[in-house]
């Protein structure tokens, strides 16, 4: 029975790795300019805000809380560091902290709603949502804001690699980061132990509204860097920027086998890999010349077709 | 005796009476703040501009009840739209015949789309928030597809002139009346109660739970597709825009406002309606002194914020009391 | 370990609005001895229990002392410090975890290596086993805890009070989800921790237990002491009495029934792990007891048969005007109750009203054709009447159900299928959890019933009760069905016979595998 069930439990893990190789594979066959190294960075690269936008949604969803704030947060912390560099010709590292420093704040806001307060977490993150777009939308009179002072960072590259962006390092140490906490440290032990059962972890003494609220917090501050990443790889901040990024990080991070009750996931391979279906598909969908009306339809029905594996694996666990 | 009946009376719709009195201080801020504002052109446009937000209100009652979520109604709305206009304008000579059908036809997209969701969601127990998220995507994008680039024709007059203000205020006022009677008074609306209050119990009781929460999701989709009438004779047409995203905001906080729990099992149509009049009146009120669209979202962010944590503190305080 | 530690309470006293749930109750623990702290539902056991691991703060004028000083329990973090460790009645387990992580879970922080941030797992591990080697219990640390038996859950939870280092253990229920098997080792566990100089306190409804393994008693009633004393020195009758007060007695079943029309037969009852190849008849007006351990798959017989779990083979027939025909789970389902174990889980909906309660099993008899409109006054006056019959104590059928004791909820699922009036009901464990007064009522219930040609399933994990109640029992063990043994036969040995051969014969089959 037991030796079944690791089998089981393997291919799931191994699952996401296979599909990702099955839309390489499909694409490749179905148009020779999906498989270069320009296609291959590009999309990275432009993906790079919601590979980091997933990483901070999968905080939260460890801890078994759904926040549509992320997006918006980004937005916030680009927004903020565009602002400063244009209007106030701040320096650029400076701008950046202040973006990230405004997320971390609003994830911390969050925090307290949600955890001191004990609020209903999707209807407040979706009220957070709302209201830093319509901030945003006061302070910059609904205009986009050029910054042409980025794209020296936005063309830096490796050529040895093949034109490797510098910049996507970062997305990869972030990743590696967040997986090393959640892997090999106490605090990532304790997320997990909230998101499994809370009551428990409470009644062994585990500080839980400390955890969640942690959670939140660094679930905001990479939101924070995704913003900044946003601006550097578009060179401009536009009032429609990381719209609906929270329902593609969600969908990404439950493509990659996180649980939306809490408790189960991983930033490598899940995050990283379920972000990486994503924005394959849609870029490879984008070369072979399909309608762009086309991609949220896919995207949807692969959301539903992950979301029901999801359910399978549950209800293998639970039969166990 | 008379007394004990208004005072049983008020505690048990204290929902109902916060709800009127937070409806008479908006009144009152316009009456005051707009001049002539009580005229009976105001009152009645007031009301039938409600009638959207209502309509899906009363549908995302049902499920918030059952514990569920469906947060693709505005898309649904215009996608059912969409679909019914396109059909409508596909012939060359439009009669009436074909805007009765097109009306069904409106109203069947809308229950397929929550018969979908439904199924999804009883049968294939997947998690409610991401079938509609993915119903949602999909839904707007069959509008934009089928909405062109160039956008639908607009519809003969007639179709306004049938669904004009009047109309549309009676249809809100007996079609929520009679889904909040299933809600309170029927038997099927019990079983939605029992199931929010607890699916299992409900299950061992023998009653049907997938049956009941495949039709509640119907009834919500339907209840978006009604919406979507009432949209398509404002504007004359369908497109993909007529149900912005964020729409789905004001419709759940219509329903929380008006009492309705996201923890599943309290609630009524009735108060979700009054919450709707509520959202709209106070987007209404911010238009009318001139405070621009944003500050105007902003406030009902924080208003969703402030009725979550008033909600949470009734329960936080029950809790307590039970313990 | 020389040093003595004894825990004394001073004056504990808890008020929850309306309710005085302990009041006044003083007592001291010493070092090396079992505790048992005994009372019926809604004395203030678990209260006390919770206190002491921090999750409840008891009124002013309450004092713990420890070690001779006066302490206060803020949470239960300050608990674990003070060397408590509590082991909970529903086993908790974090299920997405492994079970190293599970045993550890008190204090990760502590598993650093070397003041860096990171586990030292290895570390981890090695220290998990060693407690698990303690216990005698030789899980691989690795395995995910949902894969594991509630007996083994519980072993980890043991596990994880011990690394915590506590000197004073709670154990609140311990064997309420253990197999008999499982029960005896954790009493050689409890004995072998007392020797080494632990303080335990033992709570269970299970006075056998309490005599087995308890050096000391403390019994509660309505949250006041009502006495203290030596086990030794008492017996079962006085542990009663302190207990409840005065002794209730229950009625023996007077006329068993003869064998007449079968109105119900199951053959090949098989579910995806279990029951296997179950077959039984039942007869009309018969009460007829499943017994068999805890995880024998009982609840699991009733679910596949009933339809809530999935039955890989095996027909039903059920007797309609007198011949008894195949049915599929659906329509057999129009003509049964099931009384479920997990009251809270499944039984009853808690915020909504006792009349609401009631009328949730056939609401189709209130409701007019068609639409279904509900008749109101009807649906309250019948309640009533049931209320009235089963002896449900509330102030009236808008109560709601939350409010009301356990017992009380549990006589309000039993109305709710009396309304429905069912021709054959199952009930699962009728009386866990219900104190004694209740306990007896309900009997006398299912007794009354069965006079008037209703058949009753029973499963009940107390072997007294089952035999007192039932005509017939069939035992089963491991999913399948080893015995029956009819009501002139009833005897422990005859009962539990079945079950030793069936597990004997499992442990030789692991022999020969191993």
């Amino acid at each position: 029975m037991k030796t079944n069930k690791f089998k089981l439990d393997n291919i799931f893990q191994y699952s996401t790795y296979i599909v990702l190789a099955l839309i390489f594979i499909v694409f490749t066959i179905g148009s020779d300019k999906f498989l270069t190294h320009k296609n291959v960075y590009t999309t990275m690269f432009n993906g790079g805000p919601l590979i980091l936008i997933t990483c901070a949604v999968t905080f939260s969803l460890l801890v078994g809380v759904i926040d549509l704030s992320v997006g918006a947060m980004g937005y916030a912390s680009g927004c903020l560091a565009g602002i400063l560099i244009k209007n106030y010709d701040a320096p650029i590292v400076l701008a950046f902290l202040a973006g990230i420093a405004l997320a971390t704040f609003i994830g911390w806001i969050n925090s307290v709603f949600i955890v001191k307060l004990k609020m209903n977490a999707m209807l407040v993150s979706m009220g957070m949502m709302l209201i830093i777009r319509a901030i945003a939308k006061i302070i910059t009179h609904d205009k986009t804001i050029s910054l042409f002072s980025l794209s020296f960072l936005r063309q830096a590259k490796i050529k040895a690699l093949g034109g490797f962006p510098i910049l996507l390092l970062v997305v990869f140490f972030i990743v590696l980061v967040c997986n090393i906490v959640l892997k090999q440290t106490p605090f990532g032990r304790k997320l997990l132990a909230v998101g499994s059962n809370e009551t428990v972890a409470k009644n062994v003494g585990i500080n839980t509204d400390r955890i969640k609220s942690a959670a939140l917090i660094i679930c905001g501050a990479i939101c924070g860097i995704a913003g900044c990443f946003w601006v550097i790889t578009l060179g401009s901040v536009v009032v429609t920027g990381l719209v609906s990024y929270e329902f593609l990080a969600i969908a990404a991070a439950v493509l990659g086998g996180t649980s939306l009750l809490g408790g189960r996931g991983s930033f490598y391979p899940g995050s990283f890999i379920g972000a990486l279906i994503l924005l394959f598909i849609a870029s490879g969908m984008a070369i072979m010349g399909i309608s762009p009306y086309a991609i949220p339809f896919v995207r949807g029905v692969i959301i539903f077709i992950a979301m029901y594996v999801d359910s399978l694996r549950h209800k293998a666990m639970m039969l166990a | 005796m008379v007394l004990d009946r208004i005072k049983f009376f008020g505690q048990r719709n204290k929902q109902l009476l916060g709800m009127l009195g937070a409806i008479a201080v908006m009144l009152l801020v316009l009456s005051i703040s707009v001049e002539n504002f009580m005229t009976w052109t105001n009152i009645t446009n007031l009301l039938a501009q409600v009638a959207p937000i209502a309509f899906m209100a009363t549908g995302i009652t049902f499920v918030l009840i059952t514990k569920g979520m469906d947060i693709s109604g505005p898309a649904v709305m215009a996608a059912s739209s969409v679909i019914a206009v396109a059909f409508i304008t596909s012939f060359k000579v439009i009669t009436a015949v074909h805007l009765i059908s097109g009306c069904m036809i409106l109203l069947l997209a809308g229950g397929f789309f929550g018969f979908i969701n439904g199924l999804a969601i009883a049968k294939l127990k997947m998690v409610p928030l991401v079938v509609t998220l993915s119903m949602m995507t999909v839904a707007t994008g069959l509008a934009t597809v089928l909405g062109g680039a160039r956008g639908l024709p607009t519809i003969p007059s007639a179709y306004a002139n049938f669904f004009n203000k009047y109309t549309v205020i009676v249809m809100v006022i007996l079609i929520s009346s009679a889904l909040d009677f299933l809600l309170t008074g029927t038997s099927f609306g019990r079983k939605v109660y029992y199931i929010g209050n607890k699916e299992e119990t409900a299950r061992i009781s023998g009653i049907n739970t997938d049956n009941v929460i495949l039709i509640v999701y119907i009834i919500c989709g339907i209840c978006a597709a009604l919406a979507g009438i009432v949209n398509v004779a404002i504007i004359s047409t369908a497109r993909a825009s007529m149900g912005p995203q964020s729409q789905i905001l004001d419709v759940v906080s219509a329903a929380v406002i008006g009492g309705v729990s996201v923890q599943g099992g309290k609630g009524r149509v009735r108060d979700a309606c009054l919450g709707a009049f509520l959202i709209v009146g106070v987007n209404n009120v911010m238009n009318l002194i001139g405070v621009s669209d944003y500050f105007t979202t902003l406030i009902k962010g924080s208003i969703i914020i402030f009725a979550m944590g008033i909600s949470s503190f009734r329960q936080f305080y029950f809790s307590r009391i039970r313990a | 370990m020389e040093k003595k530690s004894p825990l004394q309470l001073k004056n504990i006293s808890m008020t929850f609005p309306g309710v005085k749930a302990l009041n006044n109750v003083s007592f001291t623990a010493h070092q090396g001895e079992v505790l048992g702290l005994v009372g019926v539902n809604g004395a203030g056991k678990s209260t006390m229990m919770n206190i002491l691991g921090g999750l409840l703060q008891p009124d002013k004028g309450s004092e713990i002392i420890i070690n001779g000083e006066s302490v206060k329990i803020k949470n239960p973090r300050v608990a674990e410090d003070l060397g408590i460790a509590f082991i909970q009645q529903e086993v908790a387990a974090f299920e997405t975890m492994n079970v190293y992580e599970n045993v550890l879970a008190s204090d990760f922080d502590k598993w650093r290596k070397n003041r860096s941030p990171f586990l030292n797992k290895k570390a981890m591990k090695e220290e998990v086993r060693k407690h698990l080697a303690t216990l005698d219990c030789y899980i691989d640390v690795d395995t995910p805890t949902h894969s594991l038996t509630v007996g083994e859950k519980q072993m980890v939870q043991i596990a994880r009070a011990l690394s915590q280092g506590g000197q004073i253990l709670l154990f609140d229920e311990p064997t309420a989800s253990l197999s008999d098997h499982e029960t005896q080792k954790l009493f050689e566990i409890i004995n072998n921790l007392r020797t080494q100089g632990y303080i335990i306190f033992y709570i269970s409804h299970y006075l056998d237990e309490i005599f087995e393994m308890c050096d000391r008693v403390v019994a509660l009633r309505d949250g006041q002491k009502t006495g203290e004393a030596p086990i030794s020195e008492i017996n079962k009758e006085k542990l009663v009495d302190m207990m409840i007060g005065h002794f209730v007695e229950t009625t023996e079943r007077k006329n068993s029934r003869d064998k007449d029309d079968i109105i119900l037969r199951a053959e090949n009852i098989t579910g995806v792990k279990f029951p296997r190849n179950i077959s039984f008849d039942l007869h009309k007006g018969e009460i007829l007891g499943v017994w068999g351990l805890l995880g024998s798959g009982r609840s699991e017989l009733f679910n596949t048969l009933l339809g809530f779990d999935k039955m890989v083979e095996g027909t039903i027939s059920f007797n309609q005007n007198g011949e008894l025909c195949e049915i599929n789970h659906k329509d057999l389902y129009q003509h049964v109750g099931y009384l479920t174990e997990g009251r809270h889980h499944n039984g009853v909906f808690l915020d909504m009203t006792i009349a609401e309660n009631i009328t949730s099993s056939d609401l189709d008899r209130f409701a007019s054709k068609g639409i279904g409109i509900l008749n109101n006054r009807k649906e309250k006056e019948e309640s009533r009447k049931y209320m009235k019959q089963v002896n449900v104590k509330a102030v009236d059928e808008n109560m709601i159900v939350s409010k009301l004791s356990g017992g009380n909820q549990q006589k309000v699922i039993i109305s709710k299928w009396m309304l429905k009036d069912p021709d054959i009901l199952f009930m699962d464990e009728p009386t866990k959890g219900v104190d004694v007064g209740a306990k007896a009522e309900i009997q006398n219930l299912i007794f009354d019933r069965s006079e008037k040609g209703v058949s009753f399933v029973v499963v009940s994990s107390e072997l007294e009760e089952i035999m007192n109640l039932c005509d017939r029992i069939i035992v089963i063990a491991e999913g399948k069905l080893v015995g029956e043994v009819n009501r002139d036969d009833f005897s422990k040995e005859a009962l539990m016979a079945g079950i030793v051969k069936q597990e004997e014969k499992v442990e030789n089959e692991q022999v020969q595998v191993g």
